[in-house]
């Protein structure tokens, strides 16, 4: 299924909105609605009259349950039709914003967890010597952050002119992200001792730990669509899209020790900790589509050759963590440092070809039915170049004021260079198959079903292309040194080959409401006729 | 046509091959930097080199090196190879070198060895292993370069064994007086060397005594034999004064037989083998106090009570002198900081050191070298009769 993902994301042409109509998608994609229409540009002159929509549409995921308030919390707005003489446009525009309170993992008082920002402050009173009076306190106080803060901003912008001959460009912009803060790595801990006898900390501790976590991917992408004809227009759309992907991690952490807070004999350790890691893709995609469509009185048949390229490329793709020590010792001094680097280069990159085509046929004025295929093939490569070197040093200096044998310093490093690619290649051929009949005069009743096969070629391979093994040495404070390796015992190559084939068939239905001249009501996954939890609506204003 | 699909086959073989997981990968390194040191030699340093082919006439002999690590082998050149008959002073040529990777073994054949005669053989520092690491001839582990870390091994054949040279410097093997307390006002100092030295060069030009304020002490050379020689103070010593024996290496030289290489003739003074720069070889001692106060004072015991540790000095302690930085007691969590109590009574000293806060664990403690008896002398933790040496701090685990 991993793999299945990792296709689909790089291949998906997913909107940030819902890239079909409530229509189509309850009738196997066989029938088309008015906002399907829209989104290619090009067919915008199509639409008859005008559209608005409104997050009533459910146009953002489908998803929204109106009936029980459940919804992606999006602000959505859009519509079409003719805005000047010969003139079209299409729009929809999405926004969301949400900033998630979330678990810290700290309780209140009373047992209730603390969501979001929280602090807790506990302190112990302790009689130590058990002479019935207390003599020592302990104050503990712990902070955590936990927080989702979601971003969205997509927006579809299409414009076209003409009848018969229709040229459209359409702007497709998507912008998601999503900073996340775990509370498991966003923390700041401290703790006192302190004797009441004389008054004065005997230990303090604060463990400090601020991490940064963020998803971003962004998408612009500009499409021409040109339909040619009346009775069998032919269609030609040509894109080209930007698109980004980015995953970033920074953490900073530091945690120190007193043992003996304000006294003349140093006691203590001190850790920090840094990590970054950044893997960017950026690149472009080109979708191309030639297309035709046979108008006749009661069937219509559509026939495309869709053809995509993809092109992801990683930009400066890197990890470093450092963590540097420094702590008193019985006896002498010993600082550390522990450095890890890594880069990160590869590719994403392959293309679909997609044979596709439609008939329906009304059959009565009641009764609508449609099938079409689908075969489609898809070959991506994914290759990542991982070169990772680690560095460290450890230095002990016994503190006696002379250099001898005992004190030491310690330096090692090490390197390996990673090469993972993963080839897939997918063939599917599906079969759909719709129908629409009216029950009575404004419901419409629509049912569909697609039967899908898919063949997976997925080779998966991981290979060591060298290393420098671990290599220590120490030199100590007389002037000797000693060197050593490390024994290498590596897995140093893997290959997977997974070439499953699925066969799903899936089953749709939906109810398509005309009230009036101005309003249309579709719904779907109304299997429960008296409970409407999971129902779904999409309301769209024509006028 | 047939050259075309010739051409095609291998560059389609070459695009459609795929990932093979199980290729070879590449070290980018070979190993660890550590100096090359020969293991053994064959035959042993100063013995006899046999002939093993009797049927023919002279000596055909084979010297054996084995090393530690690979060798480059680029390095195994007769000009980095010197045999020496130090019988004749002239250097043998015309031998034949030949390595065995896997025994890490390097053969030096000659056909036919002068007879009756004493070899020097000198592997230079320009060997090195596969790691580029050059021969650590005196094997201590540190780079001292050339001439000084070239390994060195002598052999003989027939009745040459009386022309072996030695392979290593002189060094110091015994000394007096000892690095103590409690010495004669104006004692022997006695210096015993590991061979037979260059005695023109044991003279009190190189071998010093100074005071603590570094000023040279006269002194008179009151015996010498090839091995040993001894000094007096011209004068009788300060009472209870630290003095210092300086040994200036660079001066003092061995009596070693020509053709010995000269690098080995200095005073090997830290003994790790000849370097470029030897230091001088310095110890030093106290004289005896006549009136009884040179005795530094010791810890006695260190023993748990309640709520702290309780020290005790085996003499009156200077009670300004103790505080919580010098006297340390650590547990399990680390530090435990506490409260000093001193006091002296009858002829010791007290320290009861109470914690401030509860303990986890074993008990360690620590009194530093620094804390002083009532008469100014500071702690003596190895027992040598000197106090506040870099290693006089006082330390005991687990109490």
């Amino acid at each position: 299924m991993r793999y299945l993902c990792i296709v689909l994301v790089a291949t998906s042409l997913a909107f940030g909105y819902l890239p079909n109509s409530f229509r189509n998608l309850s009738t196997a994609g066989i029938f088309d609605d008015d906002y399907d229409l829209m989104l290619d540009p090009g067919r915008i002159p199509e639409i008859e009259g005008y559209r608005l929509y409104t997050n009533l549409s459910n146009l953002v995921t489908g998803l929204e349950r109106p009936f029980i308030n459940k919804s992606v919390d999006y602000f959505l707005v859009g519509g079409s039709g003719e805005f000047m003489k010969g003139r079209y446009g299409g729009v929809v525009f999405d926004n969301f914003s949400m900033k998630d309170a979330l678990p810290t993992g700290l309780l209140t008082r009373q047992g209730d967890t603390i969501y979001g920002d929280g602090e807790v402050a506990n302190t112990e009173w302790l009689d130590t010597d058990g002479d019935g009076s207390y003599d020592y306190v302990v104050n503990n106080k712990e902070f955590r952050s936990a927080w989702d803060h979601s971003q969205g901003l997509n927006f579809y912008l299409g414009f076209a002119f003409g009848k018969e001959n229709r040229l459209g460009f359409g702007i497709i912009h998507e912008d998601d992200r999503l900073q996340t803060f775990d509370p498991l790595v966003n923390y700041r801990i401290e703790r006192r001792e302190s004797t009441m006898v004389d008054e004065r900390y005997t230990y303090l501790l604060g463990d400090t730990l601020d991490t940064k976590d963020q998803i971003g991917n962004s998408r612009n992408t500009f499409i021409f669509s040109g339909w040619f004809g009346e009775k069998s227009p032919f269609n030609l759309s040509i894109g080209f899209g930007y698109l980004t992907q980015d995953s970033l991690t920074e953490a900073a952490g530091y945690y120190r020790e007193d043992r003996n807070p304000g006294g003349d004999t140093l006691d203590y350790v001190k850790i920090a900790t840094s990590d970054t890691f950044n893997i960017p893709y950026s690149g472009f995609e080109i979708p191309l589509r030639v297309g035709i469509r046979k108008r006749r009185a009661t069937s219509e048949s559509e026939y495309y050759l869709g053809f995509r390229y993809l092109s992801l490329s990683i930009g400066d793709g890197r990890r470093y963590s450092v963590i540097t020590t420094d702590s008193t010792c019985r006896p002498g001094m010993v600082t550390t440092f522990d450095s890890v680097a890594s880069t990160y280069t590869g590719s994403r990159s392959g293309y679909n070809l997609q044979f596709q085509t439609e008939h329906t046929f009304t059959i009565s004025e009641r009764f609508s039915f449609g099938l079409g295929l689908t075969i489609s093939y898809s070959s991506i490569t994914d290759e990542l170049f991982d070169s990772t070197t680690s560095n460290g040093s450890y230095v002990y200096d016994d503190g006696d004021g002379v250099s001898t044998a005992n004190d030491s310093t310690v330096t090692y490093s090490e390197m390996e260079n990673w090469k993972k690619k993963i080839t897939s290649m997918i063939n599917s051929f599906s079969i759909p198959v719709g129908m629409e009949f009216k029950v009575i005069n404004p419901i419409t009743f629509r049912l569909g079903a697609r039967h899908t096969t898919t063949y997976y070629d997925i080779v998966t391979t991981e290979n060591l292309k060298g290393f420098s093994p671990k290599k220590t040495r120490v030199e100590y404070g007389d002037g000797s040194y000693y060197e050593t390796i490390d024994d290498k015992q590596t897995q140093s190559g893997t290959k997977e080959e997974y070439t499953p084939t699925v066969h799903e068939t899936d089953y749709y239905y939906g109810i398509g409401i005309v009230i009036g001249k101005n309003l249309q009501i579709d719904l779907m996954y109304f299997n429960n006729l008296v409970n409407l939890a999971n129902w779904r609506l999409s309301a769209t204003i024509k006028f | 046509m047939r050259r075309v699909i010739l051409l095609i086959i291998p560059a389609i073989l070459f695009v459609s091959c795929p990932e093979n997981p199980l290729e070879e990968f590449p070290l980018t390194e070979t190993g660890a930097g550590n100096l090359l040191v020969v293991t053994s030699a064959t035959p042993n340093n100063g013995q006899e080199l046999k002939d093993d082919d009797p049927n023919t006439s002279g000596i055909q002999a084979t010297v054996t090196i084995n090393f530690d690590d690979y060798v480059d082998e680029a390095t195994l050149t007769t000009s980095n190879i010197e045999i020496l008959n130090t019988t004749t002073g002239s250097s043998l040529t015309g031998f034949e070198i030949s390595y065995n990777a896997d025994a890490r073994n390097l053969y030096i054949r000659y056909e036919d060895w002068p007879d009756d005669a004493a070899y020097l053989l000198t592997l230079k520092t320009a060997i090195t292993n596969t790691f580029g690491s050059p021969l650590d001839g005196d094997g201590d582990n540190i780079d001292d370069g050339s001439p000084y870390d070239g390994f060195l091994t002598t052999f003989y054949t027939g009745a040459g064994s009386g022309d072996l040279v030695p392979i290593s410097p002189p060094t110091v093997t015994d000394a007096t007086p000892p690095q103590e307390n409690n010495q004669d006002h104006l004692p022997t100092i006695t210096i015993t060397f590991s061979t037979t030295m260059d005695t023109t060069t044991l003279t009190t030009s190189s071998i010093n005594l100074l005071d603590s304020d570094s000023n040279s002490i006269s002194i008179q050379r009151t015996g010498v034999s090839p091995t040993q020689v001894s000094f007096q103070p011209t004068d009788s010593l300060d009472n209870f004064e630290k003095y210092y024996v300086v040994i200036k290496s660079s001066q003092v030289k061995a009596s070693y037989p020509s053709n010995t290489p000269s690098y080995l003739f200095i005073l090997d003074s830290d003994q790790d083998g000849p370097e470029a720069d030897e230091p001088d070889s310095v110890w030093y001692f106290y004289t005896d106090d006549t009136t009884g106060n040179d005795e530094p004072p010791h810890v006695s015991s260190a023993t748990k009570i309640t709520g702290g540790v309780k020290f005790t000095f085996d003499q009156r302690m200077d009670k300004t002198s103790i505080n919580t930085s010098r006297v340390r007691v650590y547990d399990e969590i680390g530090y435990i900081p506490g409260k000093l109590v001193v006091y002296n009574d009858g002829n010791n000293g007290f320290c009861e050191y109470y914690f401030s806060r509860s303990t986890q664990g074993n008990i360690d403690v620590f009194v530093s070298k620094e804390v002083t008896s009532e008469d100014k002398l500071k702690l003596d933790s190895n027992n040598n009769g000197i106090g506040g040496e870099f290693d006089d701090d006082y330390w005991d685990y687990n109490i």
